[in-house]
């Protein structure tokens, strides 16, 4: 950790455009698994390392029968009762010393981490709060100082300023603050640009106070995440400071019974075993120790970090690819039931659904946020992860028997005969490429290269992609033409069921009208069968042959979508339509399903 | 992906491997060489570019390369090298030197008188610029200037009389050749071109901080060395240069046998350690111009108050000897006979009572009578750990007799720093420790400089800030004297330096080297030089060649050896492995049972 | 987008200088007089002060601040780094000799730790949650928790005393510098060197893969790529071509860090590089090698951010063309 970086927020600030640092979607949470896994347990396994060298700081007396100071013993002598680790170069207990050690790089670390996270943060707000030419300075001074070697810097300024705890506390700390002061920074300016912030600023309060009051208390978990890796390095600092003979042999620290170690040939006699392992790997204590609580506590102060979504290794199932039955519905599905696992308990999220798209269908199946209807798109098309999972059910895509629709099941159909076209998100296409290479390379699937570039470019343009776009990167796209070019990746090799998740969401009213349209002109074209998933029923009534409203994991209204719309059966349905205005009418608040 | 790399890693190190399998160990068929690990790079060891980063071998490297007209300083009647004799006729301020008519540049130009002058010349006008060899042309003796009679005879004047010019600098003082450093202003400048001497041995090759390559001379006039080519490899770190020993990758380390390791390298089959001492001492400055310290009885109670055989023998783990209160090396042809350390507690305590240092603080530390405390700051070099100890265990012996001491470790810049800052006109440290080689032992003007209170060239005195009259005119007299005379003079002197002590020796490194036998046998045990010195090459000093006994080679010891790497590697295993399936366990744990696979 | 590579260049010019002149202050605040180390003690203790004034000045050390600073900069200006105390040579052609044997020790260690870190992290990220992964997660923080110094004189132990796999010191061979000879030798010396470097430098490179690739993996166009029905050699592969990004980041701009590192490891295996020149310089008030040494430093560590801005666009295009 001397080496590099390895925080992942200073990654998301260090690449400004970066993925890491984009807000995360709803889809990738709801996909997460939001459990405390990894990070927790890290945590406590790095407590009880460090507990053990507390441990031995608060009871070094207690435990070594010798002063770590005191001649108790022949120079050089070889492990014995007397003494559990043998003695040094001039006869001082090597067990004294190395418990009574861990006393000296506790305090360098905790006073050096302190110091560089007090510097750290005032840099952080008066950089990231005031911003201006004193943001710029401040912050190349700190690439500066995270580029800069600072061992090197540690060797001059303790060569120069001697060698002192509180010098040495002091040396460490002055290396380490910038760190801190840049991952700090990128959260206060976030902080400053909240509704909160904002209000509390336009109404006149003034930077102090703001950043006692609204600042500093919201960046204190970060700060102490900070606090614990600032430590950590601190602690291997020293113990390197100390190896080189920059430290002060006077002190009884780990360190320096390593130089001693090492300046009197403990490594070229059989002396290294219990004079140099010992004190190396109760380094390595402390120090993993640390590693770990810290990132227990970053994943504690940023909940992003804690989505462990444990995915499964996927292995080709082996199923085979069978012909579609002529004159089948596109999807037939029975039974459907798919539960979300979250630790030890779970919830039924499709509970019991029987659904049919016909060929040359549009179903649309409505739902508020929850209802598990997206759970359903993302099953039929084998993309359901974990912690979903497919309980039971009976899948027919196109009249072949797929089964219960799990991942493998569906392996050899995915995106040839069951296509998906994801909810119109930033970021459903691969922002590193092009739109035509992502097409081409669905296509391949299905037909030779040269073949499937044809058929990308002609698809492209039959969804409305001029050929001058087909080049373009997905960040060079409107959300239309992004929502377009995701049509044709999934009808390129010419599915019998297409699942469009929410495709309109996200875009203005006129180009949500040209996706539809495009949509019931494609189906037409194809004679494929659609599933539309929206929260949007007024909308989907008006394209949908077919609706189906699901409320709570199960299908409570379904039937030709005229009928549906003109008299609804569900007062759930009633409140649907009635909780999207029409673009002349008033909003009404959505009342709840009484059943 | 991950398969692919790590396959292709392999076969990059398996083909570094494959190229670099024909061992540097393996000499070529016929030349004989030598690699001695080198503890520091001295740029291209002229007498003038050396950075002294190699003490104290320094001296011994550049006279492989370079000759004196005498060898060595060390004794009292030096062999004649470059010159065939010297002799002189009004007691030292003229010398007749003849010089060897059979001597030739390693460029192959002849050696004459000219060069000798010239080089003697050349010293006095570097006066400026330091140069260890410098003020013996200045100073003393005072070179004046020489007359060159023929291409192999020469008569130098000294402003004063210099008895033992063979000696100082005869012995000593490298000789260069005129007709490259006639037209040089500034030699210390010429830092990387080769050398040019008349040594046993060409320098050929530098690698800046990495190694020399040196190749016999052999047209050599005492005959062509017994080796062909002197690898130096510059090993700063003391522990890497005996690794290398033992892995095989030197065969002779320049530095002395650290006391830990001479057990263990003398059981090492194929490795000897041979015992010849470089006149090394380490020892105790006082700062004799700050009171208390002024008080030669407080010094004189705190020498008393050393325990120097604990010292010696914790410490050094035996492989020294014991201080000398006189300072001169027991070896020194100038040395007092007998003379010792008194250590007297009982005695000093009592000194310390009678000198009026009777009260105390609480914590049992003595003050002065004009009420300061007895408690000093020593000032350590923190890259020495044996003065390190030393002054830890002094400290503590110290402490009974109500003199505090605080051992201060600083980088070497810092302590030289220290030692040098003043307050009220006056150096203001108390106490350093520091080490010193063979010339400031064997240099029969040695007291002379260190000890003499500031003379007219504002030498001396310098270095502990030491007065006495009465010593003074003992060294200065000393220095016209011959051997005998003076080294009755000079005896007196070290009586007056043991009553009233202005630096104490703690003790003098025994002086143990270790080489591999099977590399090179030859080596001479030469007095003041060590073993890496040119005589150790050279024919015809068989009564100096170290006896080559490797001593118990037996299998245990061997077994010994190979038993510490595999017990390691076991170890490491072990402890990695415990460690990861502690934490292994305690993550899968808390992970709850395993997902099913969808 | 040459506005803002301007502003940039200009920004880290202005760092530049700044750290110049810090360069200039820092050495002569410290204690300790060069003097005292170009001569042993028993010389430097009985200089007369005419004989300081002397060696002070061929080295310019004996003018005044601002007239040292002064000359500082012209002759930085001319690429003139001065004359080393310690060794009476030309800065320049010390940094020069040490610059390729840290290279290669940083280069070395930095392209495996890059490539095996991150296809470890990659890997883990893939299978994360799996004992794999989680065993993979341990071993790489342990080794991160490793002491360099320590690594390397366990390595030095094993392969070098124990084993006598490898030499125990420097960069070269005894047996010359010269033929395909001298180059396996110098190889076969950097192995243990840069091995140390690797494991120093492997966790953190990892542990950015990892969590770099966790969170691509969960965005929506890695959907997308399964729902299109890749396999999962391509859809890892989609995922894993923007998890480069903080890879090259971290990758690029440790390297600075990693010549600070090669300091402890160039001291144990006695290696002539950059960072135990820094170390020496250090110790012996060799004012000119530190400030050569260090502006060398900041300049790389300069330009590797520098090279990161400016690279960062080319493997973004995000960046490339929105030409913020």
């Amino acid at each position: 950790m001397t080496l590099a970086d390895t925080d992942p927020a200073r990654l998301a600030d260090a690449a400004p455009h970066g993925p890491a640092g984009a807000p995360v979607p709803d889809r990738a949470r709801r996909h997460g698994r939001r459990t405390g896994g990894t990070g927790r347990s890290l945590g406590a396994v790095g407590a009880v390392l460090l507990g053990i060298c507390v441990a031995a700081a608060v009871f070094a007396p207690v435990l070594a029968s010798h002063s770590p100071r005191a001649v108790s013993g022949e120079p050089f002598a070889r492990p014995s009762p007397g003494h559990p680790l043998g003695t040094n170069d001039v006869g001082q207990d090597l067990f004294a010393q190395l418990v009574h050690g861990a006393r000296l790089s506790l305090v360098i670390a905790l006073g050096a981490a302190l110091l560089a996270v007090v510097v750290g943060t005032a840099v952080a707000v008066v950089a990231g709060y005031y911003r201006g030419p004193a943001e710029v300075v401040l912050m190349r001074l700190v690439d500066l100082m995270l580029g800069f070697p600072f061992l090197v810097l540690v060797i001059v300024l303790a060569a120069f300023f001697g060698r002192g705890l509180g010098t040495t506390i002091a040396v460490i700390g002055a290396v380490l603050w910038a760190r801190p002061a840049r991952i700090l920074r990128s959260q206060v300016i976030k902080l400053r640009e909240q509704a909160h912030v904002v209000a509390a600023r336009s109404m006149g309060a003034r930077g102090p106070r703001v950043i006692a009051r609204h600042i500093v208390p919201r960046i204190a978990p970060l700060t102490a995440a900070q606090f614990v890796r600032a430590a950590n390095v601190a602690v291997m600092l020293e113990a390197s400071l100390s190896f080189l003979g920059l430290g002060d042999p006077n002190r009884v620290s780990w360190g320096t019974m390593l130089y001693f170690a090492n300046a009197r040939s403990a490594f070229l006699t059989d002396a290294w075993k219990w004079w140099v392992l010992p004190p190396g790997l109760a380094l390595t204590t402390v120090i993993l120790g640390l590693a770990f609580i810290g990132t227990a506590v970053e994943e504690w102060a940023d909940p992003r970090l804690r989505r462990s979504a444990a995915r499964p290794v996927r292995r080709s199932a082996g199923v085979k690819r069978l012909p579609a039955v002529p004159g089948a519905p596109a999807l037939e599905v029975t039974g459907l039931e798919i539960e979300y696992r979250l630790g030890r308990s779970s919830v039924r999220a499709v509970d019991g659904v029987d659904l049919e798209v016909g060929r040359g269908r549009l179903l649309g199946l409505v739902g508020e946020s929850g209802s598990g209807k997206t759970t359903i798109a993302l099953a039929v098309s084998g993309v359901l992860r974990p912690p979903g999972r497919v309980l039971a059910g009976d899948m027919r895509l196109g009249g072949r028997p797929v089964g219960r629709p799990a991942r493998p099941a569906l392996a050899p159909y995915r995106g040839r005969d069951v296509a998906l076209v994801p909810q119109a998100a930033q970021n459903a296409l691969n922002p590193a490429w092009p739109v035509l290479r992502q097409v081409v390379e669905a296509a391949r699937l299905t037909r030779p290269e040269g073949e499937a570039v044809a058929r990308s470019r002609e698809l492209l343009e039959r969804v409305g992609l001029d050929r001058s776009r087909h080049d373009a990167y997905p960040h060079e796209l409107s959300g239309g033409m992004r929502q377009r070019a995701l049509i044709a990746m999934a009808l390129v090799n010419e599915p019998d069921l297409l699942v469009a998740d929410e495709p309109a969401s996200g875009l203005d009213v006129v180009t949500r009208a040209q996706v539809l349209k495009l949509l019931l002109e494609l189906r037409d074209e194809l004679d494929v069968g659609i599933l539309m998933v929206s929260h949007d029923l007024p909308t989907v009534a008006r394209v949908a042959d077919d609706l189906a409203v699901m409320y709570q994991g199960k299908i409570v209204e379904r039937g030709p979508a005229g009928e549906v719309s003109r008299s609804p059966q569900h007062p759930y349905t009633r409140s649907l339509f009635d909780a999207f205005p029409d673009l002349t009418g008033e909003r009404k608040p959505l009342a709840p399903a009484e059943q | 992906m991950f398969r692919r790399v790590v396959a292709s890693l392999f076969c990059l190190g398996l083909a570094a491997s494959l190229l670099a399998s024909p061992s540097a160990a393996q000499n070529q068929a016929g030349t004989k060489t030598v690699r001695v690990a080198i503890k520091g790079f001295e740029n291209n060891i002229t007498p003038f570019t050396v950075g002294f980063g190699a003490l104290p071998a320094t001296n011994d490297i550049q006279h492989m390369v370079y000759d004196s007209l005498f060898w060595s300083q060390v004794k009292a009647n030096p062999e004649p090298w470059l010159a065939r004799s010297a002799d002189t006729s009004d007691g030292g301020r003229t010398w007749d030197v003849t010089l060897r008519d059979d001597v030739k540049w390693h460029d192959g130009v002849p050696f004459t008188a000219d060069d000798v002058a010239f080089s003697f010349d050349y010293y006095k006008k570097q006066a400026g610029s330091s140069g260890r060899y410098s003020h013996h042309v200045f100073d003393t003796p005072s070179y004046d200037h020489a007359e060159i009679q023929d291409p192999h005879h020469l008569r130098m004047f000294f402003s004063q009389p210099a008895p033992q010019f063979k000696i100082m600098p005869g012995g000593d003082l490298p000789i260069v050749a005129k007709h490259i450093y006639e037209n040089v202003a500034d030699p210390a400048k010429m830092t990387t071109q080769l050398p040019v001497g008349t040594g046993p041995f060409k320098l050929t090759e530098i690698v800046p901080d990495q190694r020399y390559k040196l190749v016999a001379n052999k047209d050599y006039f005492k005959g062509a060395p017994e080796i062909d080519e002197l690898d130096l490899v510059v090993i700063k770190d003391p522990g890497s240069a005996f690794t290398g020993l033992r892995t095989g990758d030197v065969d002779m380390v320049e530095r002395t046998v650290p006391p830990e390791l001479v057990n263990q390298l003398d059981n090492t089959p194929g490795i000897n350690v041979a015992k010849s001492s470089r006149f090394e001492s380490t020892q105790l400055y006082f700062n004799a111009r700050k009171p208390p310290l002024s008080d030669p009885k407080l010094r004189k109670a705190i020498s008393m108050g050393m325990d120097l055989d604990a010292l010696v023998k914790t410490v050094m783990l035996g492989h020294a000897r014991v201080g000398r209160d006189s300072y001169l090396h027991p070896d020194s042809p100038w040395a007092i006979p007998g003379g010792g350390h008194e250590h007297d507690a009982a005695g000093a305590a009592k000194m310390l009572d009678d000198a009026g240092y009777t009260a105390k603080d609480p914590d049992g530390v003595r003050k002065a009578p004009d009420g300061k405390r007895l408690e000093f700051s020593v000032l350590v070099s923190s890259f020495e750990p044996t003065d390190i100890r030393s002054m830890q265990l002094v400290a503590s012996q110290l402490q009974p007799l109500g003199v505090k001491l605080n051992v201060e470790t600083l980088d070497p810049a810092t302590l030289r720093q220290r030692r040098a800052a003043q307050t009220g006109g006056i150096p203001a440290y108390d106490m350093y420790v520091s080490s010193i080689e063979s010339h400031a032992h064997v240099d029969p003007d040695a007291l002379y400089y260190f000890f003499h209170s500031p003379g007219p060239k504002g030498f001396g005195g310098t270095i502990t800030g030491y007065t006495n009259p009465e010593f003074d005119k003992l060294v200065e007299e000393a220095t016209g004297k011959e051997a005998a005379q003076r080294k009755a003079l000079l005896a007196q002197a070290q009586g007056i330096l043991a009553k009233e002590v202005p630096l104490q020796v703690l003790y003098y490194p025994d002086g143990l080297y270790a080489y591999r036998t099977a590399a090179y046998s030859g080596w001479a045990a030469d007095p003041g030089h060590g073993i890496f010195t040119k005589r150790s090459f050279l024919n015809g000093y068989a009564d100096l060649k170290v006896a080559n006994a490797s001593s118990a080679s037996s299998a245990t010891s061997k077994a010994k050896e190979n038993g510490a790497p595999v017990g390691a590697i076991v170890g490491i295993v072990l402890v990695c492995a415990v460690a990861l399936l502690g934490v292994g366990l305690l993550m899968r744990r808390r992970q709850g049972p395993p997902e099913p696979e969808e | 987008m040459a506005r803002h590579v301007l502003r940039t260049v200009a920004q880290y010019g202005a760092v530049l200088l700044a750290a110049m002149c810090l360069n200039f202050a820092l050495p002569r605040l410290a204690p300790g007089d060069a003097i005292d180390f170009i001569l042993p003690p028993e010389q430097a203790g009985s200089l007369t002060p005419a004989q300081r004034t002397a060696i002070l000045h061929r080295f310019g050390l004996d003018e005044p601040l601002p007239q040292q600073f002064a000359h500082y900069l012209s002759r930085l200006a001319h690429g003139d780094l001065m004359v080393s105390v310690r060794y009476g040579r030309p800065v320049t052609s010390l940094l020069w000799e040490r610059v390729g044997w840290t290279l290669l020790l940083v280069g070395g260690s930095l392209v495996i730790s890059t490539v095996v870190g991150a296809a470890l992290g990659f890997r883990s990220a893939w299978r994360r949650g799996t004992s794999a992964d989680t065993g993979a997660m341990g071993v790489m923080m342990f080794l991160d928790s490793l002491p360099p110094f320590f690594v390397g004189m366990l390595l030095l132990l094993v392969f070098s005393v124990g084993l006598h796999w490898f030499p125990s010191y420097g960069a070269l061979g005894t047996s010359g510098a010269g033929g395909l000879r001298g180059v396996g030798e110098g190889l076969k010396r950097s192995v243990l060197p840069i091995v140390t470097l690797t494991i120093a430098g492997l966790g953190p490179m990892y542990l950015v893969a990892r969590s770099a690739l966790v969170s691509e993996l969960a965005e929506d166009y890695v959907l997308t790529a399964e729902a299109k029905g890749l396999d999962d050699r391509e859809v890892r592969r989609h995922a894993a071509r923007n998890a480069l990004l903080p890879v090259s980041t971290v990758s690029l701009v440790g390297l600075g860090t990693l010549v600070g590192g090669a300091a402890v490891v160039e001291t144990v295996f006695s290696y002539p590089g950059l960072g135990r020149l820094i170390y020496e310089s250090v110790l012996a008030r060799d004012y000119p090698v530190i400030q050569g040494a260090f502006l060398v430093l900041i300049v790389t560590v300069v330009l590797a951010n520098l090279l990161n801005d400016l690279v960062y666009p080319l493997l973004d295009p995000r960046v490339r063309r929105s030409g913020q």
